[in-house]
């Protein structure tokens, strides 16, 4: 089965932004995945939160640009969406262990139902909201790296 | 998302690790909603019952999880009197229960960034409560396991000890979680066959019922001890937030 999924790029997004997270949503202005690396451990974390969940201070944290290339970890096709989504079953949301070792959830266009697996490689996919942010969706990476 | 939709993604991870059969999932829906046929205060609607087919064929609603899989919600109550042993002899209370071990967890590996979600805390929390009943897994006389989804259940198994991480789906294959069977699960009906009414009660009050062998039709035969769990919220890429359990025996 080749089944189309939809890619919920018409649903109006209300996304609030936390200002400890606001280096995150300028990368997107310029469709660059930033996120914050612990300096003490050398280890990456997502979501984005106030201190390193590694030693649990707040300077250890630095925003670092990452490709947001990676596979997929899991995924599940919405066939009944949440209210926002509704009426654009089926849909697919994915959670992609990104190459720096964070999972990122979000969901995947351009790929149909029978392309959908766990370990599949994906590729950042910036869908622009009104605000000239991007939101961070995932495409399959079929292409060299 | 929605809650179906994190336990989805649990589901489908799970299922690229171990394999999973559904219909032994299956198999547990159709034994808690026997349960609930024998439970005259579960929730009328879901007084039907149903077969693995049944199961296998209801709609999906986030592909891996069924319809059969999802807690449906539900008006209703539950209570308890909880007091002294002094207290419910001076009141003439005969039928009690005592809590002989409990343990929780919050935030299971949360200084961690990339996590099995087929874990939780479970593991360490269900061996202290185990720890501090004096019991091991294999002394447990029935199980109420928190189901808000099937595969909630699955994970438990394995967390618990009842087996080992992957083969849950074999364990159930293996065992009867009948009221009359070896191992009685969610004799209620659980919340997903008797309603999720006042959110975990359910387990609680059924575990106690059967403890004071007050559970009628659906009685079990050993009334030693319960397990009853709780689980709370699925963080972002992780499994549940709060792991909960609690050894009773009768007084």
């Amino acid at each position: 089965m080749s089944k189309a999924l939809n890619d919920t790029l018409g649903v109006k997004r209300a996304i609030k932004h936390f200002d400890f997270a606001e280096p995150y949503w300028e990368g997107t202005k310029q469709k660059k995945l930033v996120i914050q690396y612990c300096k003490a451990t050398g280890k990456y974390q997502h979501f984005p939160r106030p201190v390193s969940i590694f030693t649990g201070r707040r300077r250890d944290i630095e925003w670092r640009e990452v490709s947001g290339k990676g596979v997929v970890f899991s995924y599940t096709v919405a066939q009944r969406g949440t209210p926002a989504f509704r009426g654009l079953e089926p849909y697919a949301v994915v959670s992609v262990t990104l190459d720096v070792g964070v999972n990122f959830i979000a969901n995947i266009v351009n790929c149909t139902a029978a392309e959908l697996k766990v370990g599949m490689k994906v590729k950042p996919y910036w869908h622009p909201l009104d605000d000239g942010t991007h939101l961070l969706m995932f495409q399959p990476d079929n292409g060299p790296a | 998302m929605g809650p179906p939709g994190a336990f989805g993604l649990l589901s489908r991870r799970y299922e690229a690790q171990y394999g999973l059969d559904y219909r032994m999932l299956g198999k547990l829906a159709v034994t808690q909603r026997n349960h609930a046929l024998l439970n005259e205060n579960a929730c009328e609607k879901l007084r039907v019952p149903i077969t693995i087919d049944d199961y296998m064929n209801s709609r999906m609603i986030a592909d891996p999880i069924r319809l059969l899989d999802c807690v449906m919600r539900a008006d209703g109550a539950a209570g308890l009197m909880m007091m002294s042993r002094k207290r419910a002899k001076q009141k003439g209370l005969s039928k009690t229960v005592i809590p002989i071990g409990y343990a929780e967890l919050t935030n299971f590996k949360g200084g961690e960034n990339l996590v099995d979600v087929t874990k939780s805390g479970h593991e360490i929390c269900g061996k202290k409560a185990l720890d501090a009943a004096g019991l091991t897994i294999k002394d447990i006389a029935s199980f109420h396991p928190y189901d808000d989804f099937i595969i909630a259940i699955l994970l438990q198994l394995e967390a618990f000890g009842f087996c080992k991480a992957g083969a849950g789906v074999q364990f159930i294959r293996d065992h009867d979680f009948s009221y009359n069977g070896d191992l009685p699960l969610n004799t209620g009906g659980g919340q997903i066959s008797a309603g999720q009414a006042a959110c975990s009660s359910h387990n609680l009050v059924e575990a106690v019922r059967q403890l004071q062998g007050e559970a009628g039709k659906r009685q079990v035969k050993d009334t030693s001890n319960a397990l009853v769990t709780g689980i709370g919220w699925i963080n972002y890429g992780r499994n549940w937030g709060s792991s909960a359990a609690l050894v009773l025996v009768p007084e």
